[in-house]
């Protein structure tokens, strides 16, 4: 296996003093350079994409050797060298295999061996019929709403193998299957902001940067760092964000804030002044400053009249007319920790010349996470900024390269779904704990009462719930209620350990696919050629998917008659090109297209100028928003007909379950936050070598601030025990001032590794932060995951560290 | 739901009298009122001739067939509810901004049609109607086969990256804003979009 380059990543460790690794900016011929050396002339290039870009797979004698920057991409990411060593991880999964006590006993086995027992290797017919035999006993047994598919997919990007779209196809076809709503990222923006803004907002295009570029004097990143997230996307990321970042950086009169608890890689790239308030208080941070702008009448009451709807009912609330307490900043500072004159400084800036909001997804991760969007929105109602060049809020900056340019590009579809006959959807974080463990329950979500089906069988491709789920001991437990569990990957996920059936993929470098690069800029089409064989016996997620639809007698249906892959690229290929006569774009034709590796389309002008809400400002009565009075809702007569304990009318000050306020803070005394990684995608690529560029001691980093670390005899670079009665897991210190004292900062996704595998509650000993996070609904309207509301403690790790195996598959025995 | 104008008897009497026979075959019976459907997004003429026209008809908009076919085209009615401020957009219901036909700058105002008008969030909304001619061919009778073409177009390409949204999932107000953020992810032409947002709004959640 190839060795990364130890010189550029020591690079990165001494800038971050062993710290987390940053996105990097180098420009593609340093990145070329400096990584890859001079000579691979014999080796053969092949341009491809994933969700971290398009770039070149470079193969020697049928061997993914190492992968080289696109020339149009003037900012790759650094986490593209992990693939190499990713596809010829020792946790791939070679072959077929079924769980010791599932294939001597079926779906009566002793469950409590899930993430225990050894494997079995088995053919691909015995796997498929074992697969297919279930899915038909357990619809006959108890009907397809028992059969539960939640898969996301993040593990392929392409328009063909998405697995998540293929194994719901397949589900649907049969009859249907129990399926999800909404998401991680998500939950409660999702379901609040159409009540608010009309519509979802978190998935689509924004202001242009190069309007706030021009017009903008304040730009707030609030719980946002685009840097480290844009790195990734949906859709393969074009990296858009980083050239802007760094005009941003050289623009010398526009003041940068980052609120956040971490001084994120972003303020610290553009040297942010950084407010820290406390986990989860934003709304009372929102609320003090409202207060401060109503009391010094420094608000936009124009703005507010013409495009709001029931502002008074919000301000009789700050003025504590409603519940005798004025939302002054006095009474913020004592929330927030921040102090009173930093509260009243921020009102005025924010209000005196054009200011753009950037938020990012964390804040609503939250118990009561509607509140700080909620809130977020109204203040940028009182300044008034919504639909001008540069200023107002936006919510994807940090996602997709948002503020990105779009392209005059045709739209290409992919495999669809198609319909589900079982239409209760779950909503998506209350899937794998709440639904598995409490069947029947009844429970709220969106002004509707709902109800949890009785799961008796799961299908899982392309994901990795024993990752992103909250409270992992609450879902092993929950983990063992289904009758059978299949998992669908390339690797020894912590799920696919604790799965009856696995079933190998491949990896997007062995097959052929096509995708869009820029979700919102849609300039590039990207062919994906195969690069390699599939490793050892793994197929594509289509080809496994087809192959349970023939023996479930619904092959027709699902290939559509199609005889192979490329006959479906060509099918969505066509579809563009009638797309693009129809807008008058030149489109190569599919060969031409497929040789060359890509087609480009041209940016307009016009999209430097794009708006978010300028149609809106312009006309509200002809360009009324989705809401029910056609306004921003600062109140909504909706929410507040449902009478929810936990959702009011308006934004509100509600006290999180637990936070650094709470008499909870006792035993647990800091607050830990879990945003996304900056050195992976979720779990994905843990797995690789890049692993051992941001690890401290072996585990995953954990930032503390020196006080706090000084305070439990914490040095930088010490294994360390993060621990509450949720759960335990074991990390490595990363002392830093870069963390508010009393909080700390844990990314998600390093591969769980317990030392008593299968048991519930046991020590997890490389750093799964949802060991320690708290499973609990955000609210009664949107059920959102409260991934950022968890407090913790922390001790030096006593004794020798125990070695971290999960590296290695599991044992596989012959029977 | 749409409120249809209390039509005096001798007038539907005169009207069925007189266009019996020449009932085209796109149109169906509702009681004693022939209707028509755009299968997509269609002009509103101003006569049987020429291209004169008052605006644009949305897909699955209920047109009520006032009389015979001329020229291929067949003269229609529209009732629905404007917005006082806002007179050129003629909507499904008060406050429920389903647009079934938007007027062209240049379009003779609506006519006013019975009813109360109705204040939401300060808004006044007014019963409307409007006539003109559309052209037969771009029209169906029946609205189950517009809906069922926009059904399964929707289920097909909204479904790729995500569990499908259902159509109760939102409010008939929420559905555009919605759906339009992921047009291209769904590689829907602007026509088709038209089409799908009205499917989802007429089949949306009440609030």
């Amino acid at each position: 296996m190839r060795k990364i380059s130890r010189r550029r990543f020591l690079h990165t460790a001494i800038a971050l003093g062993g710290g987390l690794a940053l996105p990097r900016l180098y420009p593609a011929k340093a990145f070329a350079k400096e990584v890859w050396g001079a000579n691979s002339a014999q080796a053969k290039r092949f341009l491809t994409a994933s969700h971290w870009g398009m770039y070149n797979a470079v193969a020697q004698n049928g061997k993914l050797i190492k992968i080289e920057p696109f020339d149009k991409d003037p900012y790759p990411t650094s986490m593209l060298e992990g693939f190499p060593s990713q596809v010829y991880a020792a946790t791939r999964v070679g072959h077929p295999a079924v769980r010791k006590g599932f294939l001597e006993k079926g779906a009566g086995s002793d469950r409590s061996g899930r993430g225990r027992e050894p494997f079995v290797r088995v053919s691909w017919d015995h796997a498929l019929d074992l697969v297919a035999n279930e899915l038909k006993r357990v619809r006959k047994k108890y009907g397809n709403a028992s059969i539960f598919s939640g898969t996301f997919d993040w593990q392929s990007a392409g328009m063909l193998h998405n697995a998540g779209a293929i194994t719901r196809r397949l589900l649907g076809m049969y009859g249907g299957f129990t399926d999800n709503v909404g998401d991680y990222s998500v939950g409660c923006a999702m379901v609040l902001l159409p009540y608010v803004l009309g519509g979802e907002e978190v998935y689509s295009e924004q202001t242009a940067w190069p309007t706030i570029l021009d017009e903008a004097k304040t730009l707030v990143f609030w719980g946002c760092c685009p840097m480290k997230n844009c790195q990734i996307g949906t859709h393969p990321s074009d990296h858009y964000l980083y050239g802007a970042i760094e005009k941003l950086k050289a623009e010398k009169d526009i003041d940068i804030i980052c609120v956040d608890p971490r001084f994120t890689d972003t303020a610290k790239h553009l040297g942010a002044k950084w407010i820290a308030p406390r986990p989860n208080t934003d709304t009372a941070l929102m609320l003090g400053i409202a207060h401060e702008m109503i009391a010094t009448n420094n608000y936009d009451k124009e703005f507010i009249s013409k495009y709001t709807s029931g502002f008074d009912k919000f301000k009789e609330y700050v003025l504590g007319r409603t519940d005798q307490t004025p939302k002054t900043p006095e009474w913020a500072s004592k929330i927030t920790g921040l102090d009173g004159d930093t509260i009243k400084d921020l009102a005025r800036r924010l209000k005196s010349e054009r200011t753009m909001i950037m938020a990012g997804y964390a804040i609503q991760r939250a118990d009561h996470g509607e509140q700080p969007y909620w809130m977020l929105i109204t203040l940028a109602s009182m300044i008034g900024h919504i639909g001008l060049p540069g200023g107002g809020i936006g919510f994807s900056y940090h996602y997709d390269n948002g503020g990105d340019l779009q392209a005059n590009a045709p739209d290409l579809p992919g495999i669809s779904a198609g319909p589900n006959p079982i239409s209760n959807d779950m909503p998506a974080a209350r899937t794998v704990s709440d639904m598995l463990l409490n069947p029947g329950k009844k429970f709220p979500f969106n002004g509707k009462t709902m109800s949890y089906p009785d799961i008796k069988l799961v299908y899982w491709a392309g994901g990795n719930p024993i990752s992103h789920q909250q409270d992992i001991n609450r879902m092993l437990e929950a983990w063992q209620r289904p009758e059978t569990i299949i998992i669908q990957d390339p690797f020894w996920t912590a799920s696919a350990r604790a799965a009856d059936i696995v079933l190998p993929a491949t990896t997007g470098f062995e097959r052929n696919d096509i995708e869009v690069c820029g979700t919102y800029s849609r300039q590039f089409m990207a062919a994906m050629p195969q690069v390699i064989k599939p490793v050892l016996e793994s197929r594509n997620d289509y080809d496994i998917c087809a192959a349970i639809a023939k023996r479930l007698g619904v092959e027709e249906k699902f290939t559509e008659g199609k005889k192979d892959q490329m006959e479906w690229l060509h099918s969505f290929y066509a579809v563009a090109e009638r797309n693009a006569k129809a807008m008058k774009v030149t489109m190569p034709p599919f060969d031409e297209f497929w040789k060359r590796g890509y087609a480009e389309f041209p940016i307009p002008k016009s999209s430097k100028k794009f708006v978010t809400f300028s149609a809106f400002r312009v006309d509200p009565a002809t360009n009324a928003l989705g809401t029910a009075s056609g306004r921003i809702e600062i109140f909504s007569e909706s929410i507040a007909a449902m009478k929810l304990p936990d959702c009011f009318g308006h934004p509100t000050w509600i006290e999180p379950v637990e936070w650094l306020g709470s008499s909870k803070a006792a035993r647990f005394p800091l607050a830990l936050v879990s945003p996304h990684p900056p050195h992976r995608l979720h779990s994905q690529l843990d797995n690789s070598e890049l692993r051992k560029t941001y690890e401290v001691a072996g585990r995953e980093p954990i930032w503390i601030n020196p006080t706090d670390a000084k305070a439990r005899g914490i040095r930088d670079g010490d294994v360390v025990r993060i621990f509450n009665d949720r759960g335990q897991v074991l990390g490595g210190a990363v002392v830093t001032e870069r963390v508010s004292r009393s909080v700390v900062c844990m990314h998600p996704g390093a591969w769980y590794d317990p030392a008593e595998p299968g048991k519930v509650g046991s020590l997890d000993k490389h750093g799964l932060v949802n060991m320690v996070t708290l499973d609990k609904p955000a609210s009664e309207l949107s059920q959102g995951n409260v991934a950022n509301t968890a407090l913790v403690q922390i001790e030096k790790y006593k004794g020798a560290a125990p070695p971290v195996t999960i590296f290695q598959p599991p044992q596989m025995i012959e029977m | 739901m749409e409120s249809r104008l209390k039509v005096p008897y001798f007038m539907q009497f005169l009207a069925i009298s007189c266009f019996a026979l020449a009932t085209p075959l796109r149109a169906e019976v509702v009681g004693n009122k022939t209707f028509a459907y755009p299968s997509e997004s269609t002009t509103l003429y101003s006569s049987a001739t020429g291209s004169g026209a008052f605006g644009v008809l949305s897909p699955g908009t209920s047109l009520q067939v006032t009389g015979a076919t001329s020229n291929g085209r067949l003269p229609v009615k529209i009732e629905g509810w404007s917005m006082a401020n806002e007179p050129s957009m003629i909507f499904l219901a008060a406050g429920k901004r389903i647009l079934e036909l938007r007027l062209s700058a240049s379009a003779s105002p609506s006519q006013p049609r019975k009813g109360k008008t109705v204040v939401l969030y300060g808004v006044t909304w007014k019963p409307v109607s409007y006539a003109g001619w559309v052209n037969s061919s771009a029209t169906v009778p029946k609205i189950d086969a517009v809906w069922k073409a926009a059904s399964d177009l929707y289920q097909k390409r909204c479904s790729a990256c995500h569990g499908l949204h259902r159509p109760k999932e939102f409010t008939a107000n929420q559905w555009p804003s919605v759906l339009s953020i992921m047009t291209h992810n769904a590689a829907l032409t602007p026509e088709q979009a038209a089409l799908v947002t009205q499917y989802l709004q007429r089949h949306a959640k009440g609030q």
